[in-house]
């Protein structure tokens, strides 16, 4: 099965970089003679979406895909909010409603921001009517608005554009030109555009009928620690973006598929690392290779229905994956050895693996199947006996390079254990930690979430980077989101509703080992910060008070009409 | 028997080496998938999935370089008469004697291995193995590997020029030429089979 890479934000174009290199010689003289296609390892295609154009300057592989030639043009980067003309109806009309800027770059990247953005789409009917007057038909990066698109449902121009900007690598090409079968996300989890968009492209994706298409998402999780450690964000923020990111994803029944954690905590570590992270990112590509790269052995290469099924079979909620990896030389009967390395020095999430329900192993190299599944069962399960026929290890081998790999993917590592979030290395902890951040950083830099605190200022050098001046419905909508309806009471933080109490309600769940991957997930309720029923409640305060009656009132004025009719009876007799 | 022509079994070994190794990687590979698969595997889908796409840029420069590998091999040996039974110089003088006649022995070399490349590339799916054109295919190749390759073109092409400077000389003899065409034959030799040695099983 071939995977587009779609990078987003910073992170995710500099690891995407990685998968989307050329493997031919770069020649513009050889290749306009040879006709040469840019070929990148497994043949694998992709894109890199990004909302600051800044960051575009630093583009590695990526190329503007509005250069002359369509292949000199690829890998492309893609900038969605560019779907919006400057200064059109639209912008403006959300600008004023809400107080978003639907161009905005620089720093506030924020999941919520973009949640937001999308959700205005979604939820605002008069907005609707604003992009069939400014984007209309000639939207998207080649100028093509799909048919999907000019049917009849809610249109949102921004994601419209980046799904129009992958659909052409996906087998839902309408030139059946891609040959992709399912999408890998590449984002940061605590960045900016990253952590801000794949919640709502992955919804748009699915809203646009595309629910049976293998969506997965690797993230890569912000490493903590503020200013003195180079970050040019607060700690909580930073936790606040990915937990909300990731309370996004785990919420959405027909979300992604599988949801790989991987944590720049770990990834620091390893010998080799430097400040860059360019050492990390050639990394995370390596253990990510036995997945992504072709040469399966014959009669093992699932299409995308296969692994998707692989992956989320049997669970009402988007599973946590969490990989270990190991590479070793060739060597006779390299099994044993492999899985127990990657176990043990492998692991780049935390994550307690006998906790796991099932493992999706690629391998390659020179592997014996059954071998393999026993020595994963052996350290894994030991306590149950191992079943050949148990559908719990699925592996896939394909043929490697000078190595012996190992990609093990540990599905749900967490779970039913009161003590996990008291150990260090679970996935209990680690999430405990998050919420912990980001708690205290809702509660003590409020005005920032409205984009009016002292960090929301702090970088303003160009236009581009002035700060956010929400209206009043938006600072509503969101404060509802963040505490609920009464809005944020010190006494009461995270006590009543809301983000900051689910994550307090999620954090008491992960304390008690009430969190089951089967049954209780981690996060109980999606959230939305402008819901549908919004508009139900704007049209109702258009029509003329009626009045609402609930059972109660019913009763009291049939008894009474009742009572009336038999006193008129009584002093007619 | 002159120190070239005994050294000529340099070039061959190599040739005939890595023409061995690489026929013999393919198939223990595919003996080893076998075991592991526990049955049978048709070549065609053996070698469908063993298949690396290397891009047309160096594919179309490996593939000139093996060509000018046989241009340099047959001007170091079969341009000047030597211990060998044939030399274009001897055999064909009227050609070797035109003012272009180093060039026509070259594109008469270059035009035979073409015939035989193109003709082995017809040859069945079940057997990509004996196609000098999938050569790379089966192996993973760096990027630094493939400039290197692609630098072996103008290696041969100095090689080649040093051959034409012995056989415009001749019957003069620059050991020192011939030493350095040779030297740059077998550097090239040793870049162009190198992916198949370090991709042994």
């Amino acid at each position: 099965m071939r995977l587009c890479i779609c990078g987003i934000g910073g992170t995710g174009g500099k690891v995407a970089s990685n998968f989307l290199e050329n493997v031919d010689l770069d020649s513009d003289i050889l290749s306009w003679i040879t006709e040469a296609k840019y070929v990148s390892p497994g043949r694998v295609a992709g894109i890199w979406l990004e909302a600051d154009k800044k960051e575009t300057k630093e583009r590695g592989v990526f190329k503007d895909p509005k250069e002359n030639l369509v292949e000199r043009g690829y890998p492309g980067f893609f900038v969605p909010h560019d779907a919006v003309p400057d200064g059109c109806d639209l912008y403006r009309a959300i600008s004023k409603k809400y107080g978003y800027d639907l161009k905005k770059q620089g720093f506030v990247r924020d999941a919520q921001y973009l949640k937001a953005i999308f959700e205005i789409f979604e939820t605002d009917k008069d907005i609707q009517d604003f992009i069939d007057e400014d984007i209309g038909v000639n939207s998207g990066p080649n100028n093509h608005y799909s048919k999907m698109n000019n049917e009849a449902r809610i249109r949102n121009p921004i994601f419209d554009y980046a799904w129009d900007s992958i659909k052409p690598y996906t087998i839902h090409d309408e030139g059946h030109s891609g040959e992709c079968e399912g999408i890998l996300f590449i984002v940061s989890f605590g960045g900016g555009t990253g952590t801000g968009f794949i919640n709502p492209i992955i919804d748009h994706i699915r809203t646009s009928g595309k629910t049976a298409f293998p969506v997965f998402v690797l993230g890569i999780l912000t490493q903590p620690g503020n200013e003195e450690s180079g970050q040019k964000t607060l700690e909580g923020q930073r936790y606040l973006a990915a937990i909300s990111a990731l309370y996004d994803l785990l919420t959405k029944r027909k979300g992604a598929d599988g949801i790989i954690l991987m944590d720049n905590e770990i990834l620091d570590k390893l010998p080799g690392s430097d400040t860059e992270k360019k050492y990390q990112n050639k990394f995370i590509y390596d253990a990510m290779k036995p997945m992504v790269i072709d040469r399966n052995y014959p009669g093992e290469k699932p299409d995308g229905q296969g692994l998707q099924t692989a992956f989320s079979k049997g669970l009402n909620w988007p599973p946590i994956f969490v990989p270990f990896y190991k590479s070793q030389p060739r060597r006779p009967h390299p099994e044993k050895e492999l899985v127990k390395k990657a176990l043990s020095d492998g692991k780049l999430f935390d994550c307690t693996p006998e906790k796991a329900d099932k493992a999706v192993v690629f391998c390659r190299g020179f592997v014996n199947t059954t071998e393999i599944k026993k020595a994963i069962w052996g350290q894994i399960w030991s306590d149950q006996e191992y079943d050949d026929n148990s559908d719990k290890i699925w592996v896939l081998r394909k043929v490697g390079e000078r190595n012996d790999e190992i990609l093990i993917l540990l599905r749900n590592p967490y779970g039913n254990d009161p003590k996990a979030h008291e150990r260090e290395g679970t996935l209990e902890k680690k999430l405990c930690k998050m919420i912990d951040s980001a708690l205290g950083y809702m509660n003590e830099h409020k005005e920032d979430l409205f984009y009016e605190g002292k960090e929301s200022k702090k970088v303003v050098k160009t236009r581009e980077d002035e700060a956010v001046g929400l209206t009043d419905r938006s600072k509503q909508a969101l404060s509802q989101f963040f505490f609920g309806k009464e809005g944020f009471v010190k006494e009461n933080f995270g006590k009543t509703e809301g983000l900051a109490f689910e994550l307090r309600e999620a954090k008491k769940r992960l304390m008690a080992g009430d969190v089951d991957p089967s049954g209780e997930p981690i996060f109980s309720r999606p959230l939305d910060i402008f819901k549908k029923e919004a508009i139900k409640e704007t049209e109702e305060e258009k029509r003329p008070q009626t009045l609402s009656l609930d059972e109660e009132k019913i009763k009291e004025i049939v008894d009474k009409r009742i009572d009336e009719k038999l006193a008129a009876l009584k002093s007619a007799k | 028997m002159t120190i070239l022509t005994i050294i000529l079994i340099v070039p061959v070994l190599l040739l005939f080496g890595a023409g061995y190794m690489h026929i013999n990687n393919l198939k223990r590979v595919h003996k080893r998938i076998e075991e592991l698969k526990g049955g049978k595997v048709p070549k065609e889908d053996f070698y469908r999935e063993m298949t690396v796409a290397q891009g047309s840029n160096f594919s179309a420069l490996a593939m000139t370089a093996w060509i000018m590998l046989f241009v340099a091999i047959a001007y170091l040996y079969l341009l000047i008469p030597s211990d060998l039974p044939f030399s274009y110089m001897m055999q064909i003088p009227e050609w070797a004697s035109h003012p272009l006649g180093f060039f026509i022995f070259g594109f008469i070399v270059a035009g035979v291995a073409i015939v035989v490349i193109l003709i082995s590339d017809n040859l069945p799916e079940n057997h990509r193995d004996l196609k000098l054109t999938e050569l790379y295919s089966f192996y993973s190749i760096s990027k630094s590997m493939k400039r290197n390759i692609c630098l072996t073109v103008l290696l041969l092409g100095i090689s080649v020029v040093f051959s034409a400077y012995a056989g415009t000389i001749y019957p003069e003899h620059n050991s020192i030429s011939e030493a350095l065409s040779f030297i740059l034959l077998i550097f090239s030799m040793g870049i162009l089979v190198f992916p198949i040695w370090e991709g042994r099983i």
